[in-house]
């Protein structure tokens, strides 16, 4: 049985990071820096930066501040918002990213990821995609969830996947903020639809719903405010999930 | 000059071994030529990505005849990832592209339906000095779709579907498939006990 990521978000704006409902009306939620070393210390099985505003503002993800956040930090690394060519991907991981995300971009120019999987791998390409429910069915928008794409949700998966992807980040913007939990049914259509790891997010609210989430086989379960305002602890989500019989590692050494 | 190099042929994420290195307090560099490398206590060749663009990119960079030697002289070196798997003969990953042949076996494709393992996996260890600091079952993180099935080398085995060499030793040559420098405290410590058994710590 695969063991089950815990993976806290920072989605980062101008230097901060910042939670909204929704992909709108955001506040303030921390330094990223600090953030990100509270989280590798507590026992955080990876930890993923997203620029939110580079693609609606067209500039590119903040290396500095991605280079000051991997210094502290000795989980796996991901790294999105704003990677439009594999040259911005060299950059990313030369500033201490282990893997990058890649969205809006890949819709405007699907070859991106073949480009970023053949030159470094597809290990380090993560392809996050935000989903809407429109009229009965899962449909694909871009730039922060603010425009639609016209794309089915299905057929897109089959395309990342036959292009290289390494890993899925589905987030449901219906539920993102919301705090009513994952969009179940949204995951098991992707589990059922893929055969590489598969990261949930989008509407965490209680400790069940990580467990509701690692039910449908996603491997990696992503959150942010509540683990921004410390409403639920790391520890106790990997508890919960030990306690129901889900593999995780636990969050010190001392453990045997 | 510092006392852990960690070799830059030009693929993956090489920033994140230095600084390991770095933050446990010893001293790392990067060596992108082969008279970058001088002659430190340990040198780590890390990789990710292809089998075949690593080995490609090693050798057309002039690396893989001073690590040979380094081996051959019996000095420490670490492997981590594709770094461990081209110390063997080659990979279905890229049929045709023989490895560094320094171990015996081959790199295989491996079982499960959802690849590539990317989690955090329990080791089942041997008795080795370079894993005396770990616990008994240490949590260490995999990204690989590849692996070696086994290997008269192994000190170290994960289970994903099948069970995998996690890790190889031959005297000073040390061969890790995870990697250590994204294992939290368990990593760290693993990578500290390394560099410490091949006298790069003071």
């Amino acid at each position: 049985m695969q063991s089950v990521r815990v993976i806290p978000c920072l989605d980062v704006k101008e230097g901060r990071v910042v939670k909204g409902t929704s992909f709108v009306d955001l506040r303030d939620a921390g330094d990223p820096v600090e953030l990100g070393a509270r989280y590798d210390r507590l026992g955080a099985d990876e930890l993923v930066f997203l620029d939110i505003a580079a693609s609606n503002e067209g500039r590119r993800t903040l290396i500095g501040l991605v280079e000051r956040v991997a210094r502290e930090v000795f989980i796996p690394f991901t790294v999105g918002g704003g990677v439009g060519a594999a040259a911005d991907v060299g950059e990313l991981l030369h500033a201490g990213a282990d893997k990058v995300s890649v969205n809006t971009q890949a819709l405007h120019k699907p070859s991106l990821i073949e480009e970023i999987a053949s030159t470094f791998g597809s290990q380090c390409c993560v392809v996050a995609i935000d989903v809407k429910r429109v009229d009965g069915g899962f449909a694909v928008f871009t730039h922060g969830g603010s425009r639609p794409t016209g794309v089915e949700l299905g057929r897109w998966l089959d395309e990342v996947q036959d292009r290289g992807a390494g890993e899925i980040l589905i987030t449901s913007m219906d539920r993102d903020g919301t705090k009513r939990g994952y969009d179940v049914e949204l995951l098991e259509m992707v589990m059922a639809r893929t055969a590489v790891p598969i990261v949930a997010s989008g509407g965490v609210g209680a400790v069940e719903h990580f467990v509701e989430a690692a039910a449908t086989g996603a491997s990696g379960l992503l959150a942010a405010s509540v683990f921004h305002y410390q409403e639920i602890g790391i520890g106790e989500v990997k508890d919960r999930l030990r306690a129901d019989g889900y593999p995780v590692r636990p969050a010190g050494l001392e453990e045997r | 000059m510092g006392r852990v190099a960690v070799i830059d042929y030009g693929i993956g994420n090489l920033g994140s071994a230095t600084n390991a290195f770095r933050h446990l307090g010893i001293e790392a560099y990067t060596a992108t030529t082969p008279s970058e490398l001088g002659d430190p206590e340990l040198v780590v060749v890390p990789g990710v990505g292809s089998f075949g663009a690593c080995i490609e990119a090693f050798r057309s960079r002039g690396f893989a005849g001073p690590v040979l030697k380094r081996i051959e002289a019996g000095n420490a070196v670490l492997g981590i990832c594709v770094g461990m798997q081209m110390l063997f003969e080659g990979s279905e990953e890229s049929p045709g592209v023989s490895g560094l042949g320094v171990l015996a076996g081959k790199v295989a494709r491996m079982s499960h339906r959802r690849l590539p393992e990317m989690q955090w996996n329990q080791l089942e260890l041997a008795k080795h000095p370079s894993l005396d600091q770990l616990p008994r079952h240490p949590w260490m993180y995999f990204v690989h779709s590849y692996s070696v099935v086994e290997s008269e080398s192994a000190i170290a085995w994960e289970e994903f579907s099948g069970r995998y060499v996690a890790a190889v030793a031959d005297g000073n040559l040390i061969g890790v498939q995870f990697h250590p420098e994204k294992s939290s405290a368990g990593g760290l410590a693993l990578l500290r006990r390394v560099a410490e058994l091949a006298g790069a710590v003071d």
